[in-house]
């Protein structure tokens, strides 16, 4: 009986899992070491049939991806994004500049001299406005997380 | 039988990562919402026609036009009113636009009219050059989460609800929808789809919204 609820709601979480459009890939703990600056690579995962507006849209109304990163022992410094693709779709009669599939977002960080060794988590949020070719999601903001240890 | 224990198992393992995945990210209530919108969205394109009897009342709103004028489905008494919820950062969105433009121009001696309500979280601020941008003359409104509700939860768009003569709702379009659809449903309440029942005078009350999920759910 216990099993089967717990399957019940595992199941549930699963389908609730499937449902954002956008959501942060696997992400591999990061090594830096202490007063350095280190890359940081965040993957993105976007769910087939979708796509999101880039960084640089070509219409000034439609939203960019934007994201940013809370303050801490790790500063960011800038953020790079892929290169986006340029899309047509039956929607619109001009090119859309997009990300589709699984992506990358690169964060540069430099670590507090005066931060201690040891594991640590950096926090950012990355906002988005996803479309399919059929409608299009309100603007949602999702938050992202990634590991660090830090080193002497 | 050990088959269906072994599948169970590897369903609790599959379904343990991607709910702690899920937990990591958002809130159920964030993730339910926007569960709403993926289903919404992979609805098939063109509803058709409701019978006359199926129909349900249009929930009764007030909203202000650009010049804050209220604007509510009293006012389009008698009218078939083609209703459409878009936002300025929707690009399917801006495509049915002009139809609705051509469509209102063509049919408003007949008795037919659009309103149109903007979702954008910068209501007029981004919605007013837009419109001017684009030469929209129909009616527009500044629309709000309340009213979404009213309408079933507007959680993608573009949604259009087609509205007869009575104030009842004859179609519900969930993303875009080809030109001829709404040009054979604007043909079809304006040349028909009177209601039998002529003891239902109140058409416009708010007795519609509680009753709008059991249509869309139809």
């Amino acid at each position: 009986m216990l099993r089967c609820l717990t399957l019940v709601v595992l199941a549930s979480s699963l389908s609730f899992a499937q449902s954002k459009a956008l959501v942060q890939g696997r992400t591999e703990t990061v090594k830096a070491k202490i007063g350095s600056t280190v890359e940081v690579k965040v993957p993105f995962e976007l769910r087939e049939g979708f796509h999101v507006n880039s960084n640089t849209p070509l219409d000034k109304t439609l939203i960019p991806l934007k994201m940013t990163w809370k303050d801490g022992i790790l500063g960011a410094q800038a953020v790079t994004f892929p290169k986006p693709v340029m899309g047509k779709y039956k929607f619109s009669k001009d090119v859309l500049s997009v990300f589709t599939g699984n992506f990358e977002v690169t964060t540069k960080f430099k670590v507090a001299p005066t931060a201690p060794p040891g594991p640590t988590a950096v926090n950012g949020e990355v906002r988005y406005q996803a479309c399919n070719d059929n409608g299009c999601q309100f603007p949602t903001t999702v938050k992202v997380v990634v590991q660090v240890m830090l080193v002497n | 039988m050990p088959t269906l224990h072994i599948l169970s198992r590897i369903a609790v393992a599959v379904s343990l990562g991607a709910a702690l995945t899920a937990c990591s990210s958002s809130s159920p209530d964030e993730l339910a919402k926007s569960q709403k919108a993926v289903d919404a969205m992979k609805q098939p394109l063109e509803d058709k026609i409701k019978p006359v009897a199926e129909r349900q009342k249009a929930p009764a709103f007030e909203l202000k036009d650009a010049t804050g004028v209220p604007v509510t489905l009293a006012l389009y008494k008698d009218k078939v009113v083609l209703l459409n919820f878009w936002a300025t950062w929707c690009v399917p969105c801006k495509a049915e636009l002009p139809w609705f433009q051509e469509f209102e121009s063509k049919y408003k001696d007949q008795g037919f009219a659009v309103v149109g309500i903007s979702m954008d979280e910068d209501g007029w601020k981004a919605v007013k050059p837009f419109i001017e941008e684009h030469k929209l003359s129909y009616r527009m409104v500044v629309g709000n989460e309340r009213v979404g509700t009213l309408y079933g939860g507007i959680d993608s768009l573009p949604q259009t609800f087609m509205i007869d003569r009575q104030g009842k709702i004859a179609s519900i379009h969930t993303g875009l929808v080809s030109k001829a659809t709404y040009q054979k449903e604007i043909d079809e309440l304006l040349s028909g789809g009177i209601v039998e029942d002529k003891k239902d005078a109140s058409l416009f009350d708010t007795g519609g919204a509680s009753q709008l999920a059991f249509f869309r759910a139809k």
